[in-house]
C-alpha cells in the first residue's frame, strides 16, 4: 500500500509543479531573468520599456510575424521596441523558422513544437530488464514487452506483458525464516511468474533538455495503466544447506490472478523511430492461496495419507484439477529430494488460506521502435 | 555490497544512461530554446528544506527532516551541506510479526541485520547537474528543471534496538529490548529533479539513499543472555551496509 501511495505521490508531485504557475506570474519572473537571447514566451512589459513603446507581438502568435513586421521603419514593429538591444535591428528582424527569434521582444513558443509526431504510429517496446524495487518478501527480475497504438498524439492503446525469469523469496524473508523461524504468509510471499495486461498510455507532458551546453534531447512523460491476468507460484521448501551442498527451494503453482497496473516514466526520443524508456510500474494483485498445483486442502490430505501408508500421491483420489504428478518422483533441481515431501508443506499453506494485496513495483528499462 | 545497494546503483546507472541519448541537434530554434537557460544558477547561493519518507521500510522506518545550504560553482556543479534529524521507529512488521512470532528454541541465537536507525545526520556532497530542461505541461506552461546526481558523505548518530536480545522478559514477551548507540560514517547518493518556480524559488523531488554501517551478533549462546550480558557469549559480530531509500521532497531558495 505504501508503494502505491508513493507512486501516487510521484504522480501528484509531477502535476503539482504546474499549479503555482499561472501565466501572468510566469511572465513577470521571466522579465527579471531573461536576457536578450532567451527564448521565453513573454513580451517585455511596460516596466522595462518606455511608455510610448508599442506593444510587441502576442506571446502565442509567433507565426503572425509577417513581412510587414520585418519593416524596421514602421514604428509599431517589434524592432522599434528594442532600441537598447545589442543585436542589430536587421538581425532582430531576421526570420528563423518563420519567427524573429533574435528579437528580445517577440515571444516564441519553441517547446511546443514536436519534432516527431506519434499520432497514428505503432510502437513496439522491449524491456530487457524489469527489476522489482520494493521486494519485502519476494524478489522479481524479468523481461517485459509492450505494443502501443497511438490513436492520438497523447493517447495510445497498450498491450503489455512478460515473464519473470528470476523470482524468489527476498533476503529479508530468508533471514527471518532462517534465524527466527518466522514464516511469511503464503499470500504475502507469492511470486509472479508471468503477466499479460491491456490498457492505455497517455503522454500529457513533453519537453527537452540540454546536456551541459551542447546536445539536446527530447522526451515525454508517459503515464500508463491497465488490467489483465498473471500466473503465480509459491515457495514450498526454502533453500537449505545439506552438508556441503545446497538444496534449492521448491515451488508450487497457485492461481492465475487478476492484476492491475499503473506506471509512470520517461521516453527519450532518439531520432524519428527509436526511443529509450525508463519507467516505474506498480502491478497490483490480491492473491488468496487456496490451491497449490490445483490441489485443495482435501486433495492434499488424501495424498498425504496415501503416501504415509506406503503408496504414491498419484494413487490418491483427488479432484480433477489436482495435478498429482507434481508430487511424485524427485525434484528436478535436487535429485535427492522426493516431491512427496512437498505435500505436507503445501497442505500447511492451504490449511489456513491467506490473502493479501501485493504491490509489485518495478523499474522497467527498455527501448522502442515506432513505425 | 548487498542486494539493495546493487538495485539502487543499477537504477541510478540506468537513469543516467538515458542522458547521452541525444538526437541530432535541430535547427536554430531548437538550440536556442533550451540552451539559453532562463534560470541561471552559476555563482549563486541557496538554502532549502527537505522531507524524506522511507520508500521500502522493512524493519525500520525513517522520516528525515533536513535543512540544506549550497553554492553553485557552475551551472552544472554545486557543493551542498545537509543537516538533519530523522524520526525513526521499528515498523509494525518488526514489532507485531517478527518479534512476537519468533520461535526461540535453538541454543544459539542470532540477531537480525539492518536494525540500526539513523537519527542526527549531516553530509557534505557534490551535486552534478548537467541536464537543464524544459517541459510543457498540458501544452501550455513551460516548466524549467534540472536533473541532478548527488553524492556525499558525513557523520550520523545511530541507535539500534534488537529484535532478538531481550534484557528483561522473554523475546516473545519482552519488557526491555537491548539497545545501543554510536556515531558513525554516513554516505548518501541521490537522483532528483529541481523544478524552477521563479527566479528565486525551486522545488525538488529526489530518490535518496542513505548508507551506513551495519553490525549485529550471530550465534550467541542463548543461555548466557541476561541483563548484564545482553548479547550472550560466544557470538560473532557480523558487519554489512544498511541502505535507507527515501523519497525526498524539498524547497530551495536561490539568492
Amino acid at each position: 500500500m505504501r508503494s502505491f501511495l508513493i507512486l501516487a505521490a510521484l504522480l501528484a508531485c509531477t502535476t503539482a509543479t504546474a499549479l503555482p504557475l499561472s501565466a501572468p506570474a510566469l511572465g513577470r519572473q521571466l522579465v527579471l531573468a531573461q536576457s536578450s537571447d532567451d527564448d521565453e514566451d513573454d513580451p517585455a512589459p511596460a516596466a522595462t520599456t518606455p511608455a510610448a513603446t508599442p506593444t510587441p507581438a502576442p506571446a502565442d502568435k509567433p507565426a503572425t510575424t509577417t513581412p510587414a513586421a520585418a519593416t524596421p521603419a514602421t514604428s509599431t514593429t517589434p524592432a522599434a521596441a528594442a532600441p537598447v538591444s545589442s543585436t542589430p535591428a536587421s538581425e532582430q528582424m531576421k526570420l528563423v523558422s518563420g519567427a524573429p527569434l533574435n528579437n528580445p521582444n517577440v515571444a516564441v513558443h519553441t517547446v511546443e513544437m514536436k519534432q516527431f509526431s506519434d499520432s497514428g504510429k505503432r510502437e513496439v517496446v522491449l524491456y530487457p530488464l524489469a527489476v522489482q524495487i520494493n521486494g519485502k518478501f519476494s524478489q522479481h527480475v524479468g523481461t517485459m514487452g509492450s505494443f502501443l497504438w497511438h490513436l492520438q498524439e497523447n493517447f495510445a492503446l497498450m498491450v503489455t506483458g512478460g515473464y519473470n525469469w528470476y523470482r524468489d523469496e527476498s533476503a529479508f524473508s530468508a533471514e527471518i525464516n532462517d534465524k527466527l523461524r518466522v514464516a511469511t504468509e503464503a499470500a504475502s510471499a507469492l511470486l509472479m511468474t508471468w503477466g499479460v495486461l491491456g490498457g492505455v498510455e497517455v503522454t500529457p507532458f513533453y519537453g527537452k533538455f540540454a546536456f551541459f551546453e551542447n546536445a539536446l534531447a527530447r522526451f515525454s512523460v508517459v503515464i500508463n495503466g491497465g488490467a489483465g491476468v498473471g500466473g503465480t507460484r509459491v515457495q514450498l521448501k526454502p533453500r537449505t544447506q545439506v552438508g556441503d551442498r545446497i538444496s534449492p527451494a521448491t515451488y508450487g503453482d497457485t492461481n492465475t490472478l487478476f492484476m492491475a497496473q499503473l506506471g509512470i516514466g520517461f521516453r527519450v526520443q532518439l531520432g524519428e523511430r527509436f526511443t529509450i524508456r525508463v519507467e516505474v510500474r506498480d502491478v497490483v494483485y490480491t492473491p488468496s492461496v487456496e490451491r497449490i498445483n490445483g490441489c485443495d486442502f482435501d486433495d492434499l490430505t488424501r495424498m498425504e495419507t496415501r503416501v504415509g501408508s506406503g503408496g504414491t500421491a498419484d494413487q490418491a483420489m483427488t479432484s480433477a484439477s489436482c495435478r498429482k504428478l507434481e508430487f511424485v518422483g524427485f525434484s528436478e533441481t535436487d535429485p535427492t529430494y522426493p516431491n512427496s515431501r512437498n505435500i505436507s508443506l503445501a497442505r500447511n499453506l492451504v490449511k489456513n488460506p491467506s490473502s493479501d494485496v501485493i504491490n509489485n513495483v518495478g523499474l522497467y528499462l527498455g527501448a522502442s521502435f515506432l513505425f | 555490497m548487498n542486494r539493495m545497494t546493487l538495485k539502487l546503483w543499477c537504477s541510478l546507472a540506468a537513469l543516467s544512461v538515458a542522458a547521452p541519448a541525444f538526437a541530432d541537434e535541430g535547427d536554430l530554434v531548437e538550440k536556442v530554446a533550451v540552451r539559453n537557460r532562463l534560470y541561471s544558477v552559476k555563482g549563486r547561493w541557496e538554502v532549502g528544506g527537505n522531507f524524506g519518507l522511507s520508500m521500502l521500510p522493512t524493519m525500520t522506518d525513517h522520516y528525515n527532516l533536513n535543512v540544506s545550504g549550497a553554492y553553485n560553482v557552475a551551472e552544472w556543479f554545486a557543493a551542498e551541506l545537509r543537516i538533519g534529524y530523522a524520526i525513526t521507529r521499528l515498523t509494525n512488521l518488526a514489532n507485531d510479526e517478527v518479534r512476537v512470532k519468533q520461535q526461540t528454541t535453538a541454543p544459539e541465537v542470532s540477531d537480525l541485520s539492518n536494525l540500526w536507525q539513523m537519527t542526527f545526520n549531516t553530509v557534505v556532497g557534490a551535486r552534478f547537474q548537467p541536464l537543464y530542461g524544459k517541459i510543457n505541461l498540458l501544452a501550455e506552461l513551460p516548466v524549467h528543471f534540472q536533473l541532478y546526481l548527488w553524492a556525499g558523505a558525513g557523520l550520523g548518530y545511530f541507535r539500534r534496538e534488537s529484535a532478538v536480545f531481550c534484557t528483561r522478559g522473554t523475546p516473545r514477551n519482552c519488557d526491555e529490548w537491548h539497545t545501543k548507540g554510536q556515531v558513525g560514517p554516513l554516505f548518501s547518493l541521490a537522483l532528483g529533479f529541481r523544478f524552477f518556480i521563479a527566479n528565486h524559488h525551486g522545488v525538488k523531488i529526489e530518490i535518496r539513499d542513505w548508507s551506513f554501517l551495519d553490525s549485529y551478533t550471530e550465534k550467541a549462546k542463548r543461555s548466557d543472555v541476561n541483563a548484564t550480558n545482553p548479547e550472550g557469549t560466544g557470538g560473532t559480530l557480523r558487519t554489512g551496509l544498511t541502505n535507507v531509500v527515501q523519497l525526498d521532497l524539498g524547497y530551495t531558495y536561490i539568492f
